[in-house]
């Protein structure tokens, strides 16, 4: 419970809107953590799930085979695990690199200033100039289709986003007054940048890589789905559903419809915790 | 006025030069080699020769980009490697049926994401809030890709709600003569009511899925904003006349939450032009842009990717520059010469 | 004072989560004239000037006592009875105009409004006129060029003669007040004062004025409240909270604003008329 005098009236946060947040952010984690435990688990001990032909193709979901069976013949319960693996380190891995590179840029940007500044942000200006899929579309395209190349096409289509919100953030800690005031005590700008304006200007993209990471998952599927992410056999979710498009004309919509399903949970979960950590942070 | 209307003019016809050099470095210039990429997997070094020699990729790299950017200037999008087609008529034949798909799929974003938003802030932390608050974070978490099976599998084949997806029109229709390049408003403006259903049966599906996946953001920002500006010392000055709630909902919330909406239709803009519409497109068999794009990238055709980058590109700073002036218009805080 | 203007008994503000914001709190403005309440932030001044017109925020509401004006109860506990006659200026008078509209469009709206609701019509051009001169009332020499503005390009001041200047058009028998000068400069800040002192004179209103400022309060108030965390810690005429104040907490606001003492005797009534 605060209660803050503001200029222009009175707010109040109550922390009961919090503790609704909480519960729903812990169960989103625990999702996050449970099917990236399966995924690690599950293929180590029921072996392959790549190999064709283990069982009839197409069997509908049943007890044995709770999301069913693909054309091939493999378990999709199984697939979609092996792909968690995949799609939530990718996820993590893309936001991580996105968010380390961007706000290192964005500091450097806002640190310097001047031509420095100037130059970095008609570069970000540039990229931003392409909605993001179709940059990242385009690059994995033109690196050749491989999965590490589409992940690294999606962590430069992030990078722009966490350069700007960094230096906005920087600019503005650099500007607040508890700064002017460690500055007028003596400090040293070293100790200024690394002390104040660091952290504090950090949280803000640290909180937006969350749902960068959602986004990346969806990004990183749909670039599997066109072709120039995971190629099969390899379980990835995105490429999983591309396999599944046929399937489902001859009435099987299970080895498409899981997978998507997991993309859902997890970029819910990354939404969820994202929008949980927003909101502590203001 | 005029002078930073033109300056604003000249900073969109900069990000669109920047637009053409930052698609040739990465076509061109990436470690990926555009001649084996383009020839296949299975291509014979002969062929990929060849394919160097037509495209001059063996100049040296300033000559490609003099070359290039002298087409670029001529609006010459160079030839796909596919099928020899210029890319440019190939583009431009498709891009009436993307606006079409898009802007209604835009329309439908904006109405869906305002009328919820605003619902959502009215009824702040109360049940129709906590329903939209659900409804953002699947939209936002769905795959287009796979809810667009979902759809046609269900409400299209199982239930026969909407047409099959045979692109802008059902088999046995005939496009309307051509005067909008809107299948639905040139149906109607030739008076042929059945045509004009049709194509609209087969536009809204697609256009569905698209916006309300895009609409997420949009209620996200209108409610936000609308909540800031209900909460408002302006807000409640006017409940200090006693003015009616509807009064103040309109006049005071809806007018401030639209601002921040202008500035996120972009990237809506963004979604339902390109990035949802290449796999929307494909997966409705639609003709236009994205399922171009589709096929050039299943083909390796990638002179046609590129040609359709650079129209997304202009295409989305064109857009970007309308909004400016549309949010400049819109927000008298806002000095266009001052805003970046 | 025998028939007062607005009087509050016993009201106490909370907050859901169960926060007590103001406790207890007896009040009275008599016809006329001008009652201060003092207090430091957090002590509930803002809060009861805003429960009076049912402006509190939300999460916050009256949880008892009553407030009667011109004899008729409009405030009983949790329920706003009826729109009590009254209006109100608040602090940062910019922030409290729209932003994206002109002021004359804001001062149309409430004429509009004003005539709707006493259910006479309404003429644009006789509500364009009828702006220029509220406006010339507030001492705004270019009342046309003001109309065609924006809040953002006024100052702080013009600002709060607009304010000021739509608050009398709804012709309130009481003007609540609400640190109406704070952040302006100290000469506006003079003229702003001055102009709600003749305003008020000239059509008879009485004021429920809150500020944290002592020296204001002794320039314009005939009576003034001491508010501490939520409770009234004394309500009296003005020479007596400044010349013989009898709580200590009266005596240690005194101390640290200086000498802003009015010399005593001139006080009542011979400055607001």
């Amino acid at each position: 419970m605060a209660i803050v005098d503001t200029a222009s009236g009175f707010r109040i946060t109550l922390t009961s809107r919090f503790r609704a947040g909480n519960k729903t952010a812990i169960a989103a984690m625990g999702v996050l953590v449970l099917l990236l435990l399966l995924g690690l688990v599950v293929p180590l001990v029921a072996g392959s799930s790549n190999v064709a032909q283990q069982y009839p193709s197409l069997l509908s979901p049943s007890l044995r085979h709770p999301f069913g069976t693909d054309h091939y013949g493999r378990d999709v319960f199984l697939r979609c695990m092996a792909g968690a693996r995949v799609d939530i380190l990718l996820g993590l891995a893309v936001a991580a690199s996105a968010l380390v590179l961007g706000s290192l840029i964005g500091s450097v940007s806002a640190t310097f200033g001047g031509a420095t500044d100037a130059v970095i942000m008609r570069l970000t200006d540039v990229f931003l100039a392409f909605p993001g899929v179709v940059l990242a579309l385009v690059i994995a395209a033109s690196l050749g289709k491989d999965p590490w190349y589409a992940a690294i096409a999606v962590v430069i289509a992030f990078i722009p986003l966490l350069v700007r919100l960094t230096r906005s953030k920087a600019l503005e800690v650099r500007a607040a007054d508890y700064i002017a005031a460690a500055r007028l005590s003596g400090a040293r700008p070293r100790q200024i940048a690394f002390q104040h304006v660091l952290p504090n200007s950090f949280k803000y993209p640290f909180v937006q890589s969350t749902l960068v990471a959602s986004w990346a998952i969806l990004d990183f599927a749909a670039l599997s789905f066109l072709g120039v992410g995971v190629q099969p056999p390899h379980a990835e979710w995105g490429a999983m559903i591309a396999d599944g498009v046929g399937d489902n004309l001859l009435g099987a919509w299970w080895p498409s419809f899981f997978p998507g399903l997991m993309i859902l949970l997890t970029a819910a979960a990354f939404q969820v915790i994202g929008d949980w950590l927003d909101r502590r942070l203001q | 006025m005029l002078r930073t209307v033109g300056k604003r003019l000249g900073v969109a016809l900069l990000s669109i030069l920047g637009v053409a050099v930052l698609t040739f470095f990465i076509t061109q210039l990436l470690p990926g080699d555009p001649a084996r990429i383009a020839a296949g997997q299975y291509a014979t070094e002969d062929q990929v020769a060849q394919i160097r020699e037509r495209y001059g990729l063996d100049d040296p790299v300033p000559a490609q980009f003099a070359h290039y950017l002298g087409d670029l200037a001529h609006l010459d999008l160079g030839s796909s490697v596919r099928n020899d087609q210029p890319v440019r008529e190939e583009i431009t034949s498709r891009f009436s049926a993307t606006l079409e798909l898009g802007l209604t799929a835009l329309l439908i974003a904006v109405v869906l994401g305002v009328g919820l938003g605003v619902a959502a802030a009215i009824y702040r932390d109360r049940l129709v809030d906590r329903l939209v608050q659900v409804y953002v974070v699947l939209a936002t978490a769905t795959a287009v890709f796979w809810i667009a099976l979902v759809a046609i599998t269900t409400l299209v084949n199982d239930l026969g709600v909407f047409n099959s997806p045979t692109g802008r029109l059902p088999r046995g229709y005939s496009p309307p003569g051509d005067i909008t390049g809107f299948y639905v408003v040139d149906a109607l403006l030739h008076g042929d009511l059945g045509t004009a259903g049709a194509a609209l049966r087969s536009l809204l599906l697609p256009a569905l899925l698209l916006g309300g996946l895009a609409s997420a953001s949009v209620v996200k920002i209108v409610r936000s904003a609308t909540i800031k500006a209900l909460e408002s010392d302006y807000a409640r000055t006017s409940r200090s006349f006693g003015y009616s709630r509807t009064s103040i909902l309109f006049r005071d919330g809806l007018r401030n939450s639209l601002l921040p909406v202008i500035t996120n239709v972009g990237l809506v803009a963004g979604f339902v032009l390109a990035g949802g519409d290449v796999i929307v497109e494909q997966l409705f068999a639609w003709p236009g842009i994205g399922g171009y794009a589709y096929a050039s990238l299943a083909n390796n055709d990638l002179y046609a990717l590129r040609g359709y980058v650079i129209v997304i590109g202009v295409v989305y700073v064109l857009i970007n520059t309308a909004l400016e002036f549309l949010y400049s218009w819109a927000d008298p805080r806002v000095n266009l010469a001052e805003a970046r | 004072m025998t028939t007062p203007l607005l009087s509050v008994r016993g009201l106490s503000i909370g907050t859901d989560a169960g926060v007590e914001l103001v406790r207890d709190l007896d009040l009275e403005v008599g016809p006329g004239e001008v009652v201060g309440i003092v207090g430091e932030s957090g002590s509930g001044k803002t809060m009861t000037a805003l429960s009076l017109l049912g402006l509190l925020p939300s999460g916050v509401a009256v949880t008892g006592g009553e407030a009667s004006l011109d004899g008729v109860r409009f405030l009983d506990g949790p329920r706003m009875l009826r729109r009590p006659n009254a209006s109100m200026i608040f602090q940062n008078p910019t922030a409290a105009l729209n932003p994206t509209a002109r002021i004359g469009a804001q001062i149309d709206r409430l004429l509009r409004f004003l005539d709707r609701s006493a259910g006479r019509g309404s003429d644009r051009r006789a509500r364009r006129s009828r702006a220029v001169e509220l406006l010339r009332s507030v001492g705004i020499s270019n009342p046309e060029n003001v109309l065609g503005r924006f809040p953002h390009q006024l100052s702080g001041g013009m600002n709060q003669r607009v304010m000021i200047a739509m608050a009398i058009s709804l012709r309130p028998s009481l003007l609540i007040a609400d640190e109406p000068t704070t952040g302006l400069d100290v000469t506006v800040q003079a003229q702003i004062l001055q102009l709600i002192r003749t305003t008020v004179a000239e059509h008879g209103i009485g004021v429920l004025f809150v500020s944290h400022d002592m020296g204001v309060i002794a320039q314009m108030c005939q009576r003034v409240a001491v508010m501490l965390h939520g409770d009234l810690r004394e309500f009296a005429g003005v020479d007596d909270v400044f010349h013989r104040p009898r709580d200590p907490y009266t005596r240690e606001l005194l101390a640290a604003a200086g000498d802003v003492r009015p010399a005593e005797g001139v006080t009542d009534g011979a400055r607001a008329r």
